[in-house]
């Protein structure tokens, strides 16, 4: 489904990693571990397609990710260090308007519904500039529920700031799109094992 | 396609809704710039007709390179960015939406402002209706223009200056012929030939500047 061949990124003269090669099959993941700067999120960028390797190719379904970029993105939700939320819209307005671009257009209610599991029915009508980090990073996967059209999941530290609940209800909704042919591919800092099938890459 | 469009179009608009100071703050730049100018020349009608025109371009031209930073910048400081380019929809349409937010929320008050304006250079009522005219082709290419110059300097320091630098030098055929077509016809000259130029500006920019944007937002991506 996913395969990386001799993939190599440089930036200047500092070589983040070269001639790595794997392949993930539909239904499973890989959790990318490594020191600060090791070239965790560059490698999460270019398996997205937003950046281009120097050496080497991502294929998805056997075709090159750059060469088929247009369509390789339809396949793809990113969630990167920033949470692509704007302070000044409400979470649900940040839904509302983001999940069209992804090509879902759920109603108010199943908004409120999925805001509300969340645990943000609270804060879910206050503009985000208010809600605390933790929050705001919730609000951020709560786009994960509309998203299982998509079958790659690229999720760069998807645990940082989140508590206990929020960390096993995101490690749930993971199994699931596991389970259901899905593959997630995660950065993380966090030592406790949430999924525990995921492959481990360690990049140093 | 359509519903990502409008999407991103009505969420640029509650964007700038929410953020009114900005808006109102380009608005009052622009009235204050373009009201400046009689007072300093003096109350002579025949002088104010003539540089009239020009004042009120020049003040719209500033007011779009103002605002242009904000076109993308937040964009890409919050990720959103991000999820435009993997959104699956065509990038290039993405940008016409948020373009023509911008031009909504910056040209078009600007447009609907400067006939008040004219009125202070003594302009008739036909100059002001020309005016409006080529205000409202001038400014979109203004818009289009400067997206490129802000996709461009995307996460480089001072982007705003650099923006303003780079893009300058494209605006002045705009102005040269916004301006000049209400000169001209003050002269009693032909304005067809101005009028033309900027149509042919606005259609030559709607169809190559989305793509120059996009362009510039994957490269700053990398």
């Amino acid at each position: 489904m996913l395969d990386v061949r001799n993939l190599g990124f440089s930036r200047g003269k500092n070589i983040l990693f070269e001639a790595l090669n794997f392949s993930l099959t539909s239904g499973s993941a890989m959790r990318v571990t490594g020191s600060n700067g090791s070239g965790k999120t560059t490698l999460l960028r270019l398996l997205s397609g937003l950046s281009r390797p120097d050496q080497g190719m991502v294929c998805w379904r056997g075709e090159s990710v750059t060469k088929n970029h247009s369509e390789f993105v339809k396949s793809v939700n990113f969630v990167g260090h920033d949470d692509g939320l704007k302070k000044q819209l409400t979470a649900a307005e940040n839904l509302r308007f983001t999940l069209p671009l992804l090509g879902v257009s759920p109603s108010s209610k199943e908004i409120d519904l999925v805001l509300d599991a969340a645990g943000l029915e609270t804060v879910k009508n206050r503009p985000v500039m208010h809600l605390s980090a933790g929050q705001k990073r919730r609000v951020a996967l709560t786009r994960l529920e509309f998203m299982s059209h998509r079958a790659l999941w690229v999720l760069d530290e998807p645990f940082t700031s989140l508590d206990v609940a929020a960390i096993s209800s995101l490690a749930e909704k993971l199994n699931n799109h596991i389970k259901s042919g899905g593959l997630v591919i995660f950065t993380t800092h966090q030592s406790f094992e949430v999924i525990p099938q995921a492959i481990s890459l360690v990049l140093d | 396609m359509h519903s990502a469009f409008l999407s991103l179009l009505r969420k640029e608009l509650l964007l700038a809704f929410r953020q009114k100071t900005d808006v109102v703050t380009v608005l009052f730049f622009f009235l204050i710039v373009s009201s400046l100018f009689p007072l300093a020349v003096g109350p002579e009608l025949s002088t104010l007709k003539i540089i009239g025109p020009g004042v009120i371009w020049v003040g719209a031209l500033l007011c779009s390179l103002l605002a242009l930073h904000r076109v993308f910048e937040s964009d890409f400081n919050d990720g959103s960015l991000e999820h435009l380019v993997l959104s699956g929809e065509p990038l290039t349409i993405l940008v016409i939406a948020k373009v023509l937010a911008h031009w909504l929320v910056t040209g078009l008050p600007v447009v609907i402002v400067a006939p008040l304006i004219g009125l202070q250079f003594g302009l008739s009522q036909a100059s002001l209706v020309l005016l409006l005219g080529t205000l409202f082709l001038g400014t979109p290419v203004l818009s289009l223009i400067g997206a490129i110059g802000a996709a461009l300097t995307l996460g480089v320091r001072g982007g705003a200056a650099l923006t303003s630098i780079l893009i300058l030098p494209f605006y002045v055929p705009i102005l040269i012929f916004g301006a000049g077509a209400v000169v001209a016809d003050l002269q009693g000259l032909s304005i067809d030939g101005h009028l033309s130029v900027l149509l042919a500006m606005l259609c030559v920019s709607i169809a190559l500047a989305p793509l120059a944007i996009a362009s510039a937002i994957k490269i700053a991506l990398e």
